[in-house]
């Protein structure tokens, strides 16, 4: 039963990537910058897929999470793998389109090179180290059973690092619009929000320390 | 019904106990407006209790695993409210080695509970008989009374009672007094363990239970205070003279009355003499402690007064608590109480237990108010089976036990709040009391 | 506590205190590990073999508290001893 549910899952939700996929192609269709908006429109698509990956990780580690009964612990979890591979697709896409497109100044060699790319170096180089931080984090996790000394929690602890590289990617690279600009702005803040109140809020631990005796 | 106590045994043709059977032999009260006991009895001092009880015979070699197999004849279980059968701890204790630790619990795990107390006030020689007959027994090395933070008059009873033992010059282990922290949890053999090893008094996960590992890894023996003086009684008695009496604690409206009952006295009876509201029996019982049973007065009148009988009607005494409701009272608003002043005390170590008790407590206290619906009975529903079993310690699991046989209890009750949004009775009690433990 | 355990009648267990609900448990050991409602794990008490035994064994290893393990023993819970079964009454902490 589960596995039904699972199957026809990922086949609705592949159709309808599809179709939205199939729009956008043919929008830009026949258009030069065609590739260049597509790659633009992964790499955006991705930030907000991480975003919502760091701030779904706030929320499993959050000292007020009991508080928030939806959604479950279970699906906070499954979730946050399914944000990971999502956001890992994406940021894929948006590789494979700018390195393959010769207008864009960046190549494979600029597409994992630090300093590799013509193109806003400095940006690039950030969205590079943000990749090998976050797969770094992805992987460990993938392999926590596996690893040896729980090396996995710590990386995990500092793959928040990523988010930030990749911030700073986005509003050099291609913070161009105020739209953009706006949307870099909002999601920035609300993740700073939303860590300060994970890091500046009372744990169970610190209850019980502060009991007498 | 108490004043025949000191008759137990007395139709019979043998001859007369070596010495006093019984442990008080009247009755104790704490109102709740006066700081101390008030009680015709007074505090023993050594010769008082020497006269009453005899000499404490001593409990060294075979006369040790003597005292085992008459705690065993005489079925003696933990009356700090868990009821494991006494010789069968002290048999763990001493195939694991013997020796390490006797700890004397007298902290009051239960906070409705004044027996612990009442012993400790009255009969301090008693326990720490009890101590020393344990120690000899098992060979320990170290011999611990752990009291309670907040109960001064116990401590300075106990200090007073161990100075006049010193200059008696009895032959015995020494014993030392440690005072725990003023919190509930602090009672809690895990906790006390961890106390005596040199760390924090808060509960802790073990593996192996205190008799094989305790203190810094050592046998540690812990036995409430009551279950140390009736060893010391035993000790005595031996099984034959054994008056198998039961110390209960009854609170309610009137504060809270310590009385000693032999065995098969009804517990009906007991509570239409001293829980009765205008005549009428209370409508139920909290059985045990905060922690314990309820049950409806129709189910607790007939069940006897003594542990051995109780396990007999598939029950427990508990503690000895009976904590009751009078009938014109709503007794959800009591349990509500009860439920947030035991997620308060949560060592809030274990994730079920910090966020469980309290999400528990939360919809309890919307049902009091008749402020909740059918959907949040069922969330409650889902909690309890949540939370049972997942602690390291007993904390949830009793305030599980609490909460169920209540909604079992006072069903009609709830079904009244939840359809028509009201109460049924006219009366709101808020008379348990909840001392104020961080 | 976090080697590699074999034998009959080894479960995965937790303790309590230890565990901060992380959750890598639940996601390494789905089939052994459930949450409840406050993200807490809810672990299987059944005899690990095969399959469960190495997904349990990658729960144990990966938990970041050191909050799980495998062991025969039942933990010494105060419920566990001679207290009378559930649904009689024997109140709170001992």
């Amino acid at each position: 039963m589960r596995t039904l549910g699972l199957v026809a899952a990922v086949t609705v939700s592949g159709a309808l990537s599809g179709i939205v996929i199939g729009v956008a192609f043919r929008s830009v269709s026949g258009n030069r910058m065609a590739p260049w908006i597509i790659g633009r429109a992964a790499g955006v698509s991705a930030y907000l897929l991480l975003v919502a990956l760091v701030l779904l990780g706030l929320l499993l580690s959050h000292p007020w999470r009991s508080r928030v009964s939806r959604p479950s612990p279970a699906v906070r979890i499954r979730l946050h793998v399914a944000f990971a591979v999502f956001t890992l697709v994406f940021i894929g896409l948006h590789i494979v389109v700018l390195a393959t497109d010769r207008f864009a100044g960046v190549g494979w060699w600029g597409a994992f090179v630090p300093m590799g790319a013509s193109y806003r170096p400095v940006a690039v180089t950030l969205g590079i180290v943000g990749l090998w931080s976050g797969l770094l984090a992805g992987v460990t996790a993938a392999l926590a059973g596996h690893l040896p000394a729980r090396a996995w929690w710590p990386i995990h602890k500092v793959a928040a690092v990523a988010l930030v590289l990749v911030w700073v990617h986005g509003v050099l690279g291609g913070g161009d619009t105020a739209a953009l600009r706006w949307l870099y702005l909002l999601t920035g803040g609300l993740v700073v929000v939303a860590a300060l109140s994970r890091y500046a809020a009372r744990t169970p631990a610190e209850h019980v320390a502060e009991l007498p005796g | 019904m108490t004043a025949e106590l000191h008759l137990v045994g007395s139709d019979d043709r043998r001859a007369p106990a070596p010495s006093a059977t019984c442990l008080l032999g009247d009755v104790v009260n704490f109102p709740t407006d006066a700081p101390g006991a008030m009680t015709s009895l007074t505090e023993h001092g050594l010769l008082e209790h020497t006269a009453v009880f005899g000499p404490r015979p001593r409990t060294l070699g075979s006369a040790g695993r003597v005292l085992v197999d008459t705690l065993d004849v005489i079925g003696l279980s933990g009356r700090g409210g868990s009821h494991f059968p006494a010789a069968a701890k002290w048999r763990t204790h001493l195939a694991a080695g013997g020796g390490g630790v006797v700890v004397a619990n007298g902290a009051e795990s239960e906070p409705a509970s004044g027996k612990d107390r009442a012993l400790l006030q009255l009969r301090p020689h008693l326990v720490l008989d009890g101590i020393a007959c344990a120690a000899e027994a098992v060979g320990a090395r170290d011999a611990v009374i752990w009291l309670h933070g907040g109960d001064a008059a116990a401590r300075s009873a106990v200090g007073r009672a161990l100075v006049e033992r010193r200059a008696a010059g009895l032959a015995e282990p020494d014993i030392r007094v440690v005072v725990g922290p003023n919190r509930y949890l602090s009672g809690e053999s895990s906790a006390i363990v961890s106390a005596l090893s040199g760390g924090r008094a808060l509960p802790t996960f073990r593996t192996q239970p205190a008799a094989v590992s305790g203190v810094d890894g050592q046998p540690t023996l812990i036995h409430n205070v009551e279950t140390l003086a009736r060893t010391a009684l035993a000790a005595r008695t031996g099984a034959e003279w054994h008056a198998g009496t039961t110390l209960l604690t009854i609170a309610g409206e009137r504060g809270r009355t310590v009385i000693e009952v032999a065995p098969e006295t009804l517990l009906g009876a007991v509570l239409t003499e001293w829980a009765a509201t205008d005549g009428r029996p209370p409508q139920a019982v909290l059985v045990g402690g905060y922690g314990g049973t309820w049950l409806a007065w129709e189910d607790i009148a007939a069940l006897p007064a003594d542990e051995l009988g109780m396990r007999r009607h598939g029950r427990s005494l508990g503690a000895g608590v009976l904590l009751t409701v009078p009938a014109d009272t709503c007794g959800l608003v009591a349990v509500a109480d009860i439920s947030y002043y035991l997620a308060a005390n949560s060592a809030r170590q274990c994730g079920p237990c910090v966020f469980g008790l309290r999400a528990v407590s939360d919809v309890l206290a919307e049902l009091a108010e008749s402020d909740s619906g059918r959907r949040d009975m069922r969330r409650l529903q889902r909690f309890l089976a949540e939370i049972s079993g997942r602690g390291a310690c007993g904390h949830p699991d009793g305030a599980v036990r609490m909460v169920a046989s209540a909604l079992d209890v006072f069903a009609e009750d709830v079904q009244c709040h939840l359809r028509r949004g009201r109460c049924r009775h006219p009366r709101v009690g808020e008379f348990f009391p909840t001392p104020d433990c961080v | 506590m976090t080697g590699n355990h074999r034998g009959h009648g080894t479960r995965l267990q937790v303790n309590p205190i230890a565990c901060d609900g992380v959750g890598i448990c639940g996601h390494l050991a789905p089939e052994l590990v459930s949450f409840d409602s406050w993200g807490f794990p809810v672990v299987s008490a059944r005899a690990l073999v095969g399959r469960d035994l190495r997904s349990a064994n990658a729960a144990v290893a990966a938990c970041p508290r050191r909050a799980l393990f495998l062991s025969a023993r039942v933990p010494a819970r105060p419920s566990a001893s001679g207290r009378p079964s559930p649904g009689r009454p024997s109140p709170g902490p001992r």
